[in-house]
């Protein structure tokens, strides 16, 4: 039992002082010492399931194959029970020996090795068998406890690689991804940004950012106390569309996930996050929604024009047919006035020879003279041929008019033209519009003649003049309105001032009426584009001035003011 | 007045005013990707309905946060209201949506104007 104790403190003492497989040739050594065996073998697998032996005053354990390393040790041994058997060699050894025993180091989850002692001379006691047994449950003990540690130590290093691999596959991801990750802490301050992050700012180095304010990065800081407030109440936030400032002031799009990591008492330990740029796909989307609007005005222009393009072709008809029809009138209507006035001498001719013959003294004239009330019709005659005067100067300044104003339809060159006439000319046509709304007043000044395209102002004139009279029309008051025109020479030019006593214009589209296709009328009542085209003709082609001013529900102003010559024109 | 709740975000409001027929749209919340495509398709399927002399209202004075799929929810709704010559106009803006509009440089296809309301 002394040799047992004293066996049993040397086996602890190599296996603390050696955790390698060595150890165990020491041990083989001590045991085959201490039962004064001459030879002693270790047979067992290692950690790494590779069948080892080690011999007794050798160095290093040798490596069987398993069938080789069975067949050395399973004949021998039974389990729980201690192996005698004689003359035989270890693998590997020529001379055999006399006397063996042998025991399995078996615990309750694995076959863990085999002990063996041998000698000549003599055979094993049963005292030297017992103590054999209980050695053998001694290392039993010893190498359980090594295996269970090694088994520690060995999961530990797995760990510790497969942690190793993690971190730098996350090193990686962290410093390679395109997107910028980060964190902050609750304050909202940088504690760590990644080299796409740095790239996104345009900065070098993280010591520019560490510490710094995310808002001071964003362009909008309300979105960031948006950002801030979401991820306090629910913890996380998907998708977000941030815009982010450049070092250099540029701005770019992009968007954010993040999660907060909180403290065990529910406030933020930190914030992390992952932003993506997503200028590139902003622009396209951006083109995209500009050029479908582009596309969408100026398919709605086209329709506009459609329209004013029939309405203009409508009214030229009209001018034609007017033209035509003035024309038609004015020869009839030439000798119509002639006959008049040869009828209106004839009659005066009768007059006088009935005058005449009454104041000779004929008796029959005289009596006629009272029968047929002579005196009464002479007297009515004088007011027909008036009266017929009258009417045939109308149409002839009508027809005359209306000769006048066509000629926009024909393509004229510069003319020296009479704007008050072409005033008169142009009431007479916007007449019909005007008569029922409004009163005109004529403040006609002394006028030069102007070097101008006549048809073109008297088109001006008349949209200024409709445009007048509808504003009133729309006001239905009952009273008409008053549209006022006056005219005056100042200096090198003539000015041209058309008042109405209408609603006035809005101030805010004030600056807008003469932009093409600005209209506040009806769909279909105007094209919104008769002050833009007078705006071409009075500044583009005549180099004049064309202004507006009003009052709301005091009435509107046109200001005309064009030179009486024109510039580089013969 | 006729209400139609289309979700707790999303509220269409009907009325006339002046011989006019007025719809307003009331969004409130966030105008993020989903909400955005949902606004898309209700204002589609709306126009479609709208005769030339109607006006339509985007209220969006309750948006909180506003993606640039909101505003691109918005321009194609723009698209579909000038096919239709539906007006359209935009409730007086908070400042930080307007910042978007500005940003993707769409502010000046809108026009920014509240509603009348019928008294009552």
């Amino acid at each position: 039992m002394f040799r047992n104790f004293e066996l049993s403190n040397e086996l602890f003492r190599i296996y603390l002082r050696d955790e390698s497989e060595k150890a165990n040739i020491s041990a083989i050594d001590a045991i085959t010492h201490a039962f004064s065996a001459t030879s002693g073998a270790l047979f067992y697998r290692n950690m790494d399931n590779i069948h080892r032996f080690c011999l007794a005053g050798t160095v290093f354990p040798i490596s069987l194959d398993e069938k080789r390393w069975r067949s050395s040790v399973e004949k021998f041994t039974r389990k729980n029970a201690i192996g005698k058997f004689s003359h035989w060699a270890p693998p590997g050894m020529d001379n055999t020996v006399d006397f063996w025993i042998s025991a399995q180091l078996y615990t309750s989850t694995r076959e863990n090795g085999y002990v063996f002692i041998g000698r000549n001379e003599k055979t094993w006691t049963i005292e030297e068998i017992k103590a054999f047994k209980s050695i053998t449950g001694v290392i039993t003990d010893i190498v359980t406890i090594r295996q269970k540690k090694d088994l520690e130590a060995r999961s530990r290093r797995e760990a510790e690689k497969v942690l190793a691999v993690n971190q730098r596959r996350i090193d990686s991801f962290f410093s390679l991804t395109p997107d910028m990750i980060y964190t902050i802490d609750a304050e909202g301050c940088f504690t760590n940004i990644n080299r796409a992050g740095l790239n996104l700012f345009g900065l070098k180095n993280q010591r520019q950012i560490l510490g710094k304010s995310f808002s001071d990065f964003a362009l909008n800081s309300d979105v960031h106390d948006f950002f801030m407030e979401k991820i306090m109440q629910d913890g996380f936030i998907a998708d977000l569309e941030i815009v982010l400032k450049r070092i250099d002031g540029s701005t770019v799009f992009c968007l954010e996930s993040s999660h907060a990591v909180k403290n065990p008492d529910g406030s933020i330990l930190e914030i992390q996050g992952l932003i993506k740029d997503i200028s590139d796909r902003i622009e396209n989307e951006r083109n995209l929604w500009k050029m479908n609007l582009e596309l969408s005005e100026v398919n709605n222009k086209l329709h506009q024009t459609q329209d004013m393009m029939v309405q203009h072709e409508k009214l030229a008809s009209i001018g034609q047919l007017a033209a035509g029809v003035a024309h038609e009138i004015n020869n009839p209507l030439g000798f119509l006035k002639s006959n008049q006035t040869m009828l209106r001498k004839y009659f005066d001719t009768i007059q006088s020879g009935w005058e005449e013959c009454l104041s000779a003294g004929s008796p029959q004239c005289t009596q006629i003279s009272e029968e047929k009330d002579m005196p009464y019709v002479f007297e009515e005659s004088e007011h027909i041929f008036a009266e017929s005067e009258e009417g045939f100067a109308r149409i002839m300044r009508i027809v005359s008019n209306l000769m006048s104003f066509s000629r926009m339809d024909q393509k004229i060159e510069f003319e020296m033209y009479d704007v008050n006439a072409g005033i008169e000319s142009t009431l007479v046509v916007a007449w019909n519009e005007i008569k029922y709304v409004a009163e005109v007043e004529k403040k006609f000044g002394e006028l030069p003649r102007i070097q101008a395209k006549g048809g073109e102002i008297n088109q001006v004139v008349l949209n200024i003049l409709v445009n007048a009279a509808q504003a009133i029309a729309g006001q239905k008051r009952e009273e008409k309105g008053h549209i006022t025109i006056t005219t005056r020479e100042t200096g090198n030019s003539i000015l041209i001032l058309i008042s109405d006593d209408g609603p006035g214009i809005p101030k805010k589209i004030r600056s807008r009426v003469f932009d093409p296709f600005f209209t506040t009328k009806e769909p279909g009542k105007g094209t919104g584009l008769g002050l833009s085209i007078s705006y071409d003709i009075i500044a583009t082609k005549h180099k004049g001035k064309i202004s507006v001013e009003s009052e709301p529900e005091k009435g509107t102003t046109f200001r005309i003011e064009l030179p009486v010559l024109q510039e580089n024109t013969p | 007045m006729e209400t139609t709740k289309i979700d707790d975000n999303i509220r269409i409001l009907q009325y006339q005013l002046s011989g006019k027929d007025i719809t307003v749209i009331e969004i409130s919340g966030e105008l993020d990707m989903r909400q955005s495509y949902k606004c898309q398709n209700l204002l589609a399927r709306l126009i479609e309905t709208m005769t030339e002399d109607e006006e339509l209202y985007l209220d969006l004075r309750k948006v909180v946060y506003m993606s640039s799929t909101g505003v691109g929810a918005l321009s194609t709704a723009l698209v579909y209201a000038n096919k239709k010559h539906v007006a359209v106009y935009l409730s007086e803006l908070h400042p930080k949506v307007r910042a978007i509009f500005d940003l993707l440089g769409l502010s000046s296809w809108f026009v920014e104007k509240n509603p009348d309301v019928p008294e009552f």
